[in-house]
């Protein structure tokens, strides 16, 4: 009997003598220093407390540290994988002035990311932000609903619709406002195309592209270019109010006559939206020779079409592409502006789309959208200076959900929308997409 | 497979009512079932199963038994991947013979187990070390279908100098859940093992086994709504790909895997007959490599590799005295698992076991009356590392218990048992590296759920009852119940953002219908 308890207690005594074991992966630390993106400037800006925000995107986990006096920091002990890292800071208005001499009603808020950044085992570099002062606009893009809705009891993709709203203290008005699809690299992995570093379609190598330009950092491309219509003064905007531009002006839950005759009808009225209110339409029948039946000119004005994809002005439900707003100078005539293919590796056909090539000075707001899937992202079209982030619909195509901006406060009566140039922090969602809706 | 298993189960009937029809009739059947109602002969014979070399000695030369019951597990003191309430049906037949000189043993165990809500573990409950498999948070329904075949024969040679035994064990089993995310779960085991002794006297035994054995499983996720399919909106449906023991990665295309194992280890067995009493000794070692792939029309992609490392050491002594017999039974176990994670060509999962279980057991028979008395003590200490993450989480943790049983001999061949016992588990030692940085929805529900359960501190009690009689004159039945319960008696405070905590408690009954013949 003995014999057996030591037995027990040699067994006890071995196995309590825990021997460290090492893995052959260990975490990372995570180095990112952040600066500003003025060395030519001659006034220096505060690098402490900037908020960096690191999230792994495919576990969703997500950590915020602040910087120290010398702008930087350590994520300690993080997993490998990919990563979105924001940074940001706003600087009250008084506060930039003292700094800089420079006169502002508004706070300054300055952006930088680096999105899907792969943080490998072993990963030693220094993750190196520069921060950038977003464009803020009175402007901007409010909700997006590229979504659309159930393919079946819903209205597909003709309920979809996009809202511009004026954010600032003064009258606008909405004559000669532009805006754009964008496009660029939208499938990975990818072969056909000239790349940058960061997989983003180098434009740069775009057939006959002018070699004294920065193709890529000064300009954005688009496939689809509409314009609201008027004389300059024809379209009004008060502050805190919005325009709606439909792809069909109509009440999308109720049935209509399609341009065939036949009647068009939702099973689930519920899942899409009354869009027979909005303030301008797409109307794309002039250019094809089989137009939509669903495209039905409606007396809601129609947008001027300068450059278009596809059979209406169907936004990309899979969220591949993004949208800005812009207005030209007074001598710059739009649709003169350069085109060009994308940059293929074999060179385009005669035949091959081009692609209007718009100036980033004339991009009053821009928004990024990306997929719902982490696995299905693109490398960003639009740099920190219009949108840091991306934003997308949780619940991906045919869902119903909107991007929408997010209030960030009222002031007598008015709301004032959230716009530091990262979508990722100004915009919300909404479950069924609803025009003129706050959230 | 339903033709099969009748066959099998009248098989065993017949060979045994045969040699019923022989016999006195209610005294043996009844000397049968008293068999399992000493605890010694009980432990001999679970013993036994072990390695066909050790039938001879701790297995009675003609009994076989049938099992039909229930068993309910509910409750909520359960680790995080657990099912908050299992209802299980079982039918189960085994028996022994002997043929022409072989000795047989054969059984067949049929469970359907029905679980009410298990989370973020679309697995089955036979590799639960393994570092790669499905879950989400939502709770899912399991229903598992489970079919266990074993086949032991052994044989004395050449005058009783060698003994060769073989043994076979097959299990087919079929999981699935019928509610979002679905899980599909395919599954087949086949061990086989060969053994020799050699006998240096007719007490003295020496003996070495060869194990071989394939499994594999098949695992497929599914979802009837599409909404949930499609996106990753709602957090609670999303299809996780645990790989480690850190926060998971969403898989939303191509949710299926292949699962192959290969496994094989050799046996050393040792048995002596001494004045002392008897002792049988099994070590066994085990390596086990796990396989992971996916098969689609462009080809067969490995997912992942884990190899496994197990090595047990049974020890069983038993000796009778004067007014009864008393058993010890040692077992040590230690189990080692490495995952080889394809995409950084290199280790990130360890995961470690180390058991050891003593149990002693002394029976004796007064006046019509057996009574068993048990007292045991089991340590156990589990780690799991993740080097992607860092985390690591260990415990070492032990627990004693003690039980006394009686069995009464009434009068008409019948008889009536009952028993009460206790254990009391406490920590003795833990460790808990879990980075903030990396917590998510596996991390909150799983790791600080198994680290509050694993290191709680705990007691439960169990009272079992059985009444037996004749049952047509050629066999014996027992109705036989049991009832567990334990309770834990503190948590550990931990100061984390916890979506999941282990309940109160935890109650288990089983009650079934036995036949000895």
């Amino acid at each position: 009997m003995k014999q057996l308890i030591y037995i027990l207690l040699i067994g006890i005594l071995f196995t309590a003598c825990k021997k460290d074991k090492i893995t052959g992966i260990q975490p990372v630390d995570l180095n990112i220093n952040v600066a500003y993106n003025i060395q030519t400037s001659g006034y220096t800006l505060p690098v402490k407390d900037i908020i960096v925000k690191i999230k792994n995107v495919n576990t969703g986990t997500t950590q915020t540290l602040n910087t120290n006096e010398k702008g930087e920091i350590v994520f300690g002990s993080i997993a490998a994988g990919t990563y979105d890292i924001d940074a940001s800071i706003k600087i009250d208005a008084k506060t930039y002035t003292q700094l800089t001499g420079i006169e502002t009603a508004s706070d300054i808020t300055f952006n930088a990311s680096s999105k899907n950044k792969q943080i490998v085992v072993g990963f030693t570099d220094v993750v190196e932000l520069k921060l950038v002062a977003g464009s803020v606009n009175d402007w901007v893009i409010k909700q997006i609903y590229y979504a659309g809705s159930h393919r079946t009891n819903g209205a597909t993709f003709r309920d979809q619709f996009i809202e511009f709203y004026n954010n600032g203290e003064q009258t606008l008005y909405a004559d000669s406002l532009y805006f754009a699809e964008i496009t660029g690299v939208i499938s990975l992995p990818q072969t056909s195309y000239n790349v940058q570093a960061n997989g983003q379609m180098d434009w740069s190598k775009s057939v006959n592209m002018p070699t004294n330009i920065d193709a890529n950092n000064d300009y954005v491309y688009a496939r689809a270019v509409l314009m609201i219509p008027g004389n300059g003064k024809q379209y009004p905007v008060l502050p805190g109010k919005s325009i709606v531009v439909a792809q069909t002006a109509l009440n999308h839950k109720e049935p209509f006559t399609g341009t065939d005759g036949k009647s068009v009808t939702v099973l689930d009225p519920s899942l899409t939206v009354d869009l027979s209110k909005a303030d301008f339409e797409a109307y794309y029948a002039p250019f094809l020779a089989k137009p939509l039946a669903s495209d039905v000119d409606t007396p809601v004005p129609n947008l001027e079409v300068i450059s278009y994809f596809g059979t209406d002005m169907i936004f990309d439900n899979p969220g591949r592409y993004s949208y800005i707003l812009f207005k030209p100078d007074a001598k710059t005539k739009v649709k003169e502006l350069p085109q060009y293919n994308y940059a293929t590796k074999t060179a385009p056909g005669t035949t091959a789309t081009k692609y209007y090539q718009i100036p980033n000075k004339f991009i009053l707001d821009a928004v990024e959208i990306q997929s719902n899937l982490p696995d299905d992202r693109n490398p960003k079209k639009l740099g920190p200076s219009f949108d840091a982030g991306f934003t997308f619909v949780p619940a991906g195509s045919y869902t119903s959900q909107s991007v929408i901006r997010k209030t960030e406060k009222t002031v007598n009566g008015r709301i004032v929308l959230k716009d530091t140039n990262n979508s990722t922090e100004d915009f919300d969602f909404f479950n069924i997409a609803t025009p003129r809706g706050f959230k | 497979m339903k033709k099969f298993i009748f066959i099998f189960i009248i098989l065993l009937g017949v060979s045994v009512n045969i040699f019923a029809q022989k016999d006195s009739v209610r005294n043996v059947v009844q000397q049968r079932q008293l068999y399992f109602s000493d605890s010694v002969n009980n432990a001999g014979y679970i013993f036994a199963k072990t390695s066909p070399l050790f039938m001879q000695f701790l297995m009675p030369k003609q009994i076989s038994s049938i099992s039909v019951g229930h068993q309910l597990e509910k409750g909520k003191f359960i680790p995080a991947q657990g099912s908050n309430k299992t209802n299980t049906l079982f039918l189960s037949s085994e028996g022994v013979t002997e043929l022409k000189g072989i000795k047989l043993f054969g059984s067949f165990n049929y469970r359907k187990v029905v679980e009410d809500s298990t989370r973020f573990a679309h697995q089955t409950r036979n590799n639960v070390t393994t570092p790669y498999y499905y879950g989400s948070p939502a709770y899912n329904h399991y229903e598992r279908s489970i079919y266990n075949f074993k086949v032991l024969g052994a044989k004395n040679i050449l005058n009783d100098k060698f003994t060769i035994g073989v043994g076979l064990s097959y299990n087919i089993a079929d999981h699935f859940s019928n509610n979002d995310p679905r899980g599909s779960i395919n599954e087949y085991q086949l061990n086989t093992n060969a053994a020799v002794s050699y006998n240096f006297t007719s007490d003295i035994r020496f003996g070495v086994g060869y194990n071989i054995g394939y499994g594999q499983e098949k695992v497929t996720i599914g979802y009837k709504n599409r909404a949930y399919y499609e996106s990753l909106i709602y957090p609670n449906y999303v299809n996780y790909l645990i790989n480690g023991y850190g926060e998971p990665n969403p898989k939303t295309s191509k949710r299926n895997y292949n699962n192959l194992q290969n496994r094989n280890g050799i046996d050393l067995l040792f048995s002596a007959n001494t004045k002392l009493g008897s002792f049988y000794v099994r070590a066994n070692n085990i390596d086990e490599s796990q396989t992971y792939d996916i098969r689609d029309g462009d080809g067969i992609f490995d997912l992942a590799v884990y190899d496994l490392n197990k090595q047990t050491v049974n020890v069983l002594w038993l000796k009778s005295l004067r007014n009864g017999s008393i058993s010890a039974q040692l077992n040590y176990e230690n189990i080692n698992g490495e995952d080889y994670n394809l995409a950084y060509s290199a280790t990130n999962y360890l995961f470690t076991n180390h058991q050891v279980n003593l149990d002693l057991n002394y029976s004796h028979t007064k006046n019509g009356v057996t009574y068993n008395y048990l007292v045991g003590a089991k340590q156990f200490d589990e780690e799991r590392l993740d080097g992607i993450t860092g985390n690591e989480v260990y415990f070492n943790n032990m627990i004693v218990k003690a039980n006394f049983g009686f069995n009464y001999q009434l009068n008409k061949n019948r008889s009536f048992g009952a028993s009460i016992g206790g254990s009391y588990g406490i920590n003795l030692d833990d460790k808990f590296i879990v980075s903030a940085a990396n917590e998510s929805y596996f991390t909150k529900y799983v790791i600080f759920h198994n680290y509050l359960y694993n290191t709680a501190s705990n007691y439960g009690g169990s009272f079992s009852t059985n009444y037996s009689f004749p049952f047509f004159d050629t066999m014996q039945a027992t109705v036989a119940l049991n009832l567990t319960y334990s309770q834990n008696t503190q948590l550990r405070s931990l100061q984390r953002d916890l979506l999941s905590i282990p309940g109160k408690d935890r109650f288990f009954s089983n009650i079934s219908f036995n036949l000895y013949f």
